[in-house]
């Protein structure tokens, strides 16, 4: 059986991070993930900086 | 995606609407459609790419032409008729009902005119089982469930699977559908907004820094600015040396094709193929050096301190001070208690308490002996190492030279065949080989461009960073400033962190799915090649048979268990990934994949025939395969049996008066496969096959 993805070690920058960086890593994954399917991608970088915004007050 | 069912109305060869075809699932995966040929399987094969993603595959004969004749021949001014294919499949406990439709109307010409295809989607949810239309565009939620870019991996003809590897310009792409489906395109685009919303937050911070932050941050705006303008140019670079690379496969091609110079331009493809891995085997071998060196190389240099050391301590042995008869702790002690161990009281400035005082200097200190004890453990094991780094470093030397050595000789035969074809008595071949060498020219300045500007980058990369911490440490007053640094902080950082679990997760999931393509391939050929594959997702067949990996020319049928190994490999690595990410934020959702696959088979022999059909109902969560008798007959039906949980035969109706009938037997029942039509137009049914009994109690 093939070695498995070691998923901790690939995901420990993320886990690792302050809980405001962690915030935005996820919320920001969210929503592109959403919408890389979507053809209308307007807004996206106001979204992601409101996102920011949001989470570091 | 689960698929469960589908349902066919005047498309292609099925004239009416045929009954549901429901595809098996669960532990019996595989759904089998028997047929002759033109009976319709790559109609089947087809109508799931038509639905899904308005695409037809390369063995599709006239796409244009999808309504069945015999339905069109019934038709007249002022009716129309509808052709559609519908498919019913399940993601993340949403039930989905897809259907692709279009009409024919005669127009006053008396000529029959048909519309643009529409799609149409309804989705229940498990709860409450009503149908819904969706918000969302149809395609979008496709797209995101399995999309598009991707649809080849799971929606195939057997017979021409290695094509999707070998054809030059599909490679890359290769490389862009894994990681859509890995989730990296995901990362890659956080990373890019997150950057576009950092310059955002700095430009709001030029409007309320004070002077210096203001010149700092003009200064970091055009170092990144230059660093754009390198990137900008890099990517226009890649591009030109693809085309170039795409245009020296081409040019290769020609000489392939211009009699008299295959044997020689066959030779150079050849020699080309060695040069290329003795190159890759001499940066290997540079990298263990490299990584040797600096991991232990500065064992050497320790020579004279340990010889220095071994004599410091043989000094003091000899001296006796080591070890030492008697310790600082145990004076310590006895001062403390105020007595002696012969019961002497000491008292401070009695002659007894200063007799033991004298000894202090003359004590030993218990961590001091401890820790030569360990040092000198140590010293002797660096000895050993240095040993061991020489031996390694005449060992890499060695491979190195040997490598050297063979990439010369290399390049010597290339050089000849090149003259050879450069004076060869034929301007055809002449001008061909005076392209290819042009080619190679501008290749080699395209690369020596590109090392030189990855240098500029790095220098950069530091720069800016230089400016960022200068930025930082800038003392902020204003409560404004104070925040937007901290928004710039955390957004460097986020983008940091995505830059590294993308490169983490590319690097893991290549390794892994290198070791499970080859499991795959090894269970499935008897040949002893390994696989390699690059950073593009370029499999390379390898054989190492005189100690020298070296690249195989791999035939047809070992190209097709390649591509079908690396299908399986994708599959399996990102089921595993999807599943066992602690937070989807990245993969897809879809840890559930088909594969429906037309002629699986291909042009394999026997063995490799059985060997499929062992693993490739194993490759996917869901199969349905559509084969013609001398494909199922035999080792596959033998093999394939066990995880049959449905089967169907297309019935193809031939208006030929002397066409010759065909039938299967399956479980004891005969089925017809050819039969004579009734009228003058050709068209096939659907028929479920009743199940064994085995399967029917399933």
């Amino acid at each position: 059986m093939a070695h498995n993805l070691n998923i901790e070690n690939i995901e420990e920058p993320i886990a690792q991070a302050s809980p405001e960086v962690k915030a935005i890593i996820e919320r920001v994954l969210r929503i592109e993930k959403e919408r890389l399917h979507q053809k209308s991608r307007k807004y996206i970088n106001d979204d992601i900086l409101k996102i920011v915004k949001d989470v570091v007050k | 995606m689960k698929l469960l069912s589908l349902r066919l109305c005047n498309f292609r060869q099925f004239y009416g609407t045929t009954p549901e075809i429901v595809l098996a699932s669960g532990e019996r995966n595989t759904t089998v459609f028997h047929g002759n040929n033109g009976a319709g399987k790559t109609t089947i094969l087809n109508a799931f790419t038509w639905i899904l993603y308005d695409r037809f595959t390369a063995a599709f004969a006239s796409p244009k032409q999808l309504i069945n004749k015999r339905a069109l021949s019934e038709l007249s001014f002022g009716t129309s008729l509808e052709c559609w294919a519908e498919i019913r499949f399940e993601h993340e406990r949403v039930q989905y009902q897809v259907k692709r439709y279009c009409y024919a109307y005669p127009n006053a010409e008396n000529r029959i005119d048909c519309s643009t295809p529409l799609l149409s989607m309804l989705y229940a949810r498990e709860e409450d089982g009503r149908w819904y239309i969706p918000s969302e565009q149809p395609a979008d939620i496709i797209q995101g469930i399995l999309p598009e870019s991707l649809h080849q991996y799971f929606f195939f003809d057997g017979e021409r699977i290695d094509r999707i590897f070998r054809e030059e310009g599909k490679k890359g792409s290769i490389a862009e559908d894994t990681k859509e489906l890995l989730g990296v395109t995901v990362l890659d685009r956080a990373i890019e907004h997150l950057k576009k919303a950092k310059r955002a937050l700095q430009e709001e911070l030029k409007d309320i820094g004070d002077a210096q932050t203001k010149q700092l941050l003009r200064e970091v705006g055009k170092l990144e600015a230059e660093r754009d303008r390198i990137l900008q140019r890099q990517q226009k670079m890649e591009a030109e040396l693809q085309n170039y690379e795409e245009l020296k496969a081409v040019l290769n091609q020609q000489l392939l094709a211009v009699s008299g110079a295959q044997d020689l331009q066959k030779l150079k493809q050849e020699l080309e193929a060695q040069e290329s891995t003795a190159r890759q085997n001499l940066i290997e071998i540079k990298t263990q050096l490299k990584r040797a060196i600096s991991s232990r190389g500065y064992t050497p240099l320790l020579r004279d301190a340990i010889a220095q050391f071994q004599a410091l301590l043989v000094e003091l042995r000899a001296k006796g001070e080591l070890p030492s008869g008697i310790k600082k702790q145990f004076l310590q002690q006895l001062l403390e208690r105020g007595r002696c161990l012969c019961g002497t009281e000491l008292t401070e400035g009695s002659f007894a308490a200063e007799s033991i005082k004298a000894w202090w200097d003359k004590a030993g200190m218990a961590e001091v002996e401890e820790a030569t004890i360990r040092l000198e453990t140590r010293t002797s094991q660096m000895q050993e190492q240095v040993v061991e780094f020489w031996e390694e470093m005449d060992r890499q030397q060695l491979e190195w030279a040997r490598s050297r050595e063979q990439l010369s000789d290399t390049e010597n035969r290339l050089e000849a065949i090149r003259q050879k074809l450069r004076t060869y008595p034929d301007t055809d071949i002449q001008a061909l080989q005076k392209r290819a060498d042009d080619t190679e020219t501008n290749i080699r300045h395209l690369m020596l461009e590109r090392g030189g500007q990855n240098q500029q980058l790095e220098q950069l990369k530091s720069q800016i960073e230089e400016k960022n911490k200068q930025i930082a440490k800038h003392q902020l007053k204003e409560d404004k400033q104070i925040l937007a640094q901290r928004r710039i902080h955390a957004t460097e950082d986020a983008i940091a962190r995505l830059t590294e679990v993308r490169s983490r997760l590319e690097r893991q999931f290549r390794l892994s799915l290198e070791q499970r393509v080859q499991e795959i391939f090894s269970e499935i050929s008897f040949t002893p090649y390994f696989l390699r594959l690059s950073e593009n997702y370029e499999l390379t067949l390898l054989e190492n048979t005189s100690g020298i990996a070296v690249p195989v020319a791999a035939s047809t049928g070992e190209n097709q268990i390649l591509s079908l190994s690396f299908i399986g490999g994708i599959i399996d690595r990102v089921r595993a990934w999807s599943q066992n990410q602690s937070n989807a934020l990245m993969a897809p959702d879809s840890s559930t994949f088909p594969i429906v696959m037309d002629s699986p088979f291909g042009s394999l022999d026997e063995i490799y025939r059985r060997q499929v059909a062992k693993i490739v109902p194993q490759l996917a969560n869901q199969l349905a395969i559509l084969v013609t008798k001398t494909q199922w007959r035999g080792e596959v039906e033998r093999e394939v049996a066990s995880y049959i949980g449905r089967e169907y035969v297309l019935v193809y109706y031939s208006p030929k008066p002397d066409c010759e009938e065909d039938a299967i037997e399956r479980h004891g029942k005969v089925y017809p496969l050819v039969r004579r039509s009734e009228n003058q137009f050709e068209y096939t049914e659907v028929i479920a096959i009743e199940p064994h009994q085995e399967e029917a109690d399933f």
